[in-house]
């Protein structure tokens, strides 16, 4: 019923008769040897169902690097969870969602992108490689096992001889697509764009923070994901969609509305798998220059007086604010006066380069970007595919010094060499933004420290090490705001780090410590000038190779590292920590709340289970402004204790309990109606009878 | 109930009285003359600066530029609009500012119902939507005109005449690679006047 409205359509056994139906019209190559023939065709008449054998580059992963836990290799495997639903750890878990990272001041302070890109709305991407080529696809199925709906775009990538790919976009939301359900109902949905009604069932409400705080922050073609706590395959047809024979998908999501972590259990690319000795002898299909349009176009004489490139130039300058740059560009093609007028170096002031990933070569960077770029400050190459350092370098020498904001999140081709670049070229930078840069290693980050007007550093799930942070940390006291060093693995001096940090960085806002290695219970205290172990603390040194203790003890002379019991923290307007997953000691959080409380809105402890209900209560005190609580997986924190935090701090809009063993459902369902309808929970995976909630 | 809308009409018409103490006039290069308060003064620049240097009178403030069947659409805009908070100011001058780092995307699918209804009535054909374009509704209108369009439709809908391709018109190519789309699917849109092999390939 609810659906009816939406366009959606219930078709059964469509999957067999789609097989049945392309093996009867098959083309296949002339050849004259009948035996040949027969081999190939029964070769590639094989449908075959492959899933990944490896991901070659993704955005951000809830689980830690070497873990098989919530990490996106997790889809190279069989269905594994699915028909089931719920949170399971064998699944791919991307490491945000909703609007809640994003309406953070660490997220809204870097936002400098005036320029509204309307088509780009995806979040993170997996970049997925199967086995075989195939060279006649037939569907994308795609396992969704917990809160579904957040899939944006899907490519597939073609190769050349030399291991180059291109990537052409085959689907993208909300164009039709179809949904399996366990039962092998296939439902097709024709425009994927629904209304809140047809989604929210009566008890949920839509006027919930979630959806609220999106409208003012967030545009997305994703306005409400599916309610229904169903599995379900989301199949997208690739019959007759592609020319080539293909092994990679790239998969873009968008779970800015997504209620909790999106999960997905596998993907399975289905299709007719070509001999392996014909891969590359496709034909190279030629693109007609389409003259024609233009020609037509030139002999078309308007009588009409009315142009608008007669416009003043500020009125055109005002419309051309308003246009995604793709369109900007455009219309600066359409004649010499508004090729002069569009592309006014102003109009690239920001230049949010981000949704043009695949677009962007080094051709384009050198013969468009480098005249045009001479007044950019804020500049965003995320995600971008191997961009020469040459092409590179004239970049930022164009931007130079005007240059406030880099962005190179999930970078994959940066080296030391690009790095240098950026500290030769750009000293004026403010936000840098190196997240997911794994190719760099830990001695290609250490000229980042001669920079000295940082604001925002991000090096989540980097290689980045103490040779750096330390020097850099010391050089950017003053200016610190945010900095993430999520997922960091390899900072060998994590501790000194973060006393550092803590110490000398009084503007700090905001720090982030996702699965930070090597917090040790004793360096937690020493951070907050609890009693420690000094023994201990030496001893820690000790263990580091030789090489690294003289290093280190040039550095801490050299910045005159705070030793000792005294190292209070210094930090005055602290509003954001993520201590999720490095399990700080008992105590802990509660002198780290009485020093910084009153400013923090937000307080991850993921996994902290050792924060005990003495440290909750002293947040119920100490943090009255917080908005963002997360106790996910504490067996020991009581009902008491949250419903202080609960009482006390009003502004709260997030509280994650999931997996809190002494919470009980019940008193969820008690808490959602008397005070908000922002808690987080979530399940182990089960079988879900209520499988048609969605459909009826 | 009644008492809330009651203060609130007061405060709005006292609001207004005190704006219409001062009226202006303005003329259109026809010669038509409309009487506006100090709300509609505020809302433009030009005027507004015209009216701050010189102690007017009753002369009306010529508008050379404005025809009268423009102007009266106007006129009726900026009234209704007239209790609108302030726009913020354009991003361009205020670099220097500190305080104002955290921009907004510039979004144009924010054209409230009745200014859409109200751009209906002028088309790029009469060249009545360039007469209007004044307003940032019409800016944004344009903006939402082109947006997506490819070069060869926008000079069909604005009757811009293809002058021969000079250096650097191939812009296109320079976001838009040709990998973007399916090749099988023939889209014209997505290449500019002269579509340009990509040396990468």
């Amino acid at each position: 019923m609810m659906l009816t409205s939406t366009g959606l359509y219930i078709l059964r056994n469509q999957l067999r008769n789609l097989l049945n139906l392309t093996d009867t019209i098959e083309v296949l190559p002339v050849n004259n040897d009948q035996n040949s023939t027969e081999n190939l065709l029964k070769a590639i008449n094989t449908i075959k169902e492959q899933t990944p054998i490896a991901i070659r580059n993704f955005s951000s992963q809830y689980g830690s690097n070497g873990s098989d836990s919530y990490v996106v290799s997790n889809v190279c495997s069989n269905p594994e969870i699915y028909p089931l639903y719920g949170d399971s750890t064998h699944a791919l878990v991307f490491r945000t969602y909703g609007p809640w990272w994003i309406n953070l001041p660490s997220y809204q302070e870097t936002k400098n992108f005036t320029r509204w890109e309307n088509h780009f709305t995806s979040r993170d991407f997996i970049d997925i490689e199967f086995r075989d080529f195939v060279y006649e696809c037939y569907s994308l199925n795609i396992y969704e096992t917990y809160n579904p709906g957040t899939l944006e775009v899907v490519y597939v990538g073609k190769e050349d001889h030399y291991g180059n790919i291109t990537w052409h976009r085959i689907w993208s939301f909300p164009q039709p697509f179809s949904i399996v359900l366990s039962n092998n109902e296939e439902i097709i949905i024709e425009n994927g764009l629904q209304s809140r009604n047809d989604l929210f069932p009566d008890h949920i409400k839509t006027d919930s923070s979630v959806l609220q705080s999106l409208d003012s922050n967030t545009y997305t073609r994703h306005t409400c994901p599916p309610a229904a706590r169903l599995p379900r395959i989301v199949k997208i047809s690739l019959k007759d969609k592609i020319s080539f024979p293909t092994r990679l998908v790239r998969l873009e999501f968008d779970h800015s509305t997504a209620s909790y972590y999106s999960e997905i259990d596998t993907v399975i690319l289905s299709g007719k798998i070509l001999p392996t000795d014909s891969v590359l002898n496709e034909s190279n299909e030629q693109r007609e220059p389409s003259l024609t349009a233009i020609i037509d176009e030139q002999n078309k004489e308007s009588s009409s007086s009315m142009d608008l490139s007669k416009l003043p130039f500020d009125i055109l300058f005002i419309i051309c604010s308003y246009l995604d740059l793709r369109s900007l560009i455009r219309l600066s093609s359409t004649c010499q006066t508004l090729h002069n007028q569009c592309l006014h170096p102003l109009q690239f002031q920001s230049l949010n380069l981000q949704p043009y990933w695949n677009g962007l070569t080094n051709f384009t960077i050198e013969n468009f970007f480098l005249r045009h770029c001479t007044r950019t400050r804020y500049i965003s190459l995320a995600w971008s595919k191997s961009l020469q350092c040459s092409s590179f370098n004239q970049l930022l020498n164009v931007c130079s010094n005007n240059l406030v904001q880099l962005n190179l999140a999930c970078c994959q081709y940066l080296n030391g060499l690009y790095i240098k670049i950026i500290v030769n070229c750009c000293s004026n930078i403010e936000i840098l933004n190196l997240e997911n840069c794994i190719s760099l290693s830990n001695v290609d980050f250490i000229p980042l420290k001669y920079l000295d007007r940082i604001r925002s550093l991000n090096v989540y799930r980097t290689k980045i090490d103490y040779r750096t942070l330390l020097p850099f940390i010391d050089n950017n006291k003053k200016y610190l705001e945010h900095i993430n060093l999520g997922s960091c693995q390899k900072l060998s001096d994590t501790i000194g780090i973060i006393k550092l940090l803590f110490s000398r960085c009084t503007n700090l806002r905001s720090i982030d410590l996702w699965r930070t290695y090597g917090l040790t219970q004793n360096g937690f205290f020493s951070l907050v000038g609890s009693h420690f172990d000094t023994g201990e603390e030496k001893r820690r040194i000790l263990n580091l190779s030789r090489d690294e203790q003289e290093e280190l003890a040039l550095l801490y002379s050299s910045i005159n590292m705070p030793m000792g019991i005294n190292s209070l923290i210094n930090m005055r307007y602290l509003r954001e920590i993520d201590l999720g997953w490095t399990d700080p000691p008992s105590g802990f959080i509660k002198s780290f709340v009485q020093q910084v409380g009153h400013s923090l809105i937000k307080l991850f402890l993921t996994a902290c289970r050792r924060v005990n209900n003495e440290d909750i209560m002293a947040v119920s005190e100490h943090c009255l402004q917080l908005r963002q609580l997360d106790l996910l997986g504490s067996s020991i924190i009581m009902e008491s204790t949250v419903e202080c935090v609960l009482k006390r701090c009003l502004s709260l809009e997030f509280l994650d309990l999931s997996f809190c063993d002494k919470i009980s459902n019940e008193t969820i369902s008690i808490w959602i109606c008397r005070y908000k309808n922002f808690f987080k929970r979530s399940y182990s995976p089960r079988m879900n009878d209520d499988i048609y909630t969605e459909f009826d | 109930m009644a008492t809330t809308t009651d203060s609130s009409n007061t405060s709005a018409t006292t609001t207004t009285e005190n704006a219409t103490s001062k009226t202006i006039k303005i003329q259109s290069n026809d010669g038509e003359t409309h009487e506006i308060d100090q709300g509609v003064v505020e809302q433009s620049s030009t005027i507004k600066t015209l009216s701050d240097l010189m102690d007017l009178g009753d002369v009306p403030i010529p508008l050379p530029n404005v025809k009268g069947s423009i102007l009266t659409p106007i006129v009726e805009f900026c009234n209704y609009h007239k209790n609108d908070p302030k726009p913020e100011p354009l991003d361009d001058d205020d670099d220097d500012d500190p305080n104002k780092d955290i921009y907004e995307p510039k979004r144009s699918d924010d054209i409230c119902e009745w200014d859409q209804n109200f751009i209906k009535r002028f088309t790029v054909q009469e060249g009545t939507l360039f007469d209007i374009i004044m307003a940032t509704v019409g800016c944004k209108t344009i903006a939402n005109m082109v947006r997506g369009k490819a070069s060869s439709e926008v000079r069909e809908m604005f009757n811009i005449s293809y002058d021969p391709p000079g250096e650097g018109l191939n812009a296109p190519n320079a976001i838009e690679s040709q990998a973007g789309t399916v090749p099988t699917t023939q889209d014209t849109s997505a290449t500019g006047p002269s579509p340009q092999p990509d040396p990468m390939n």
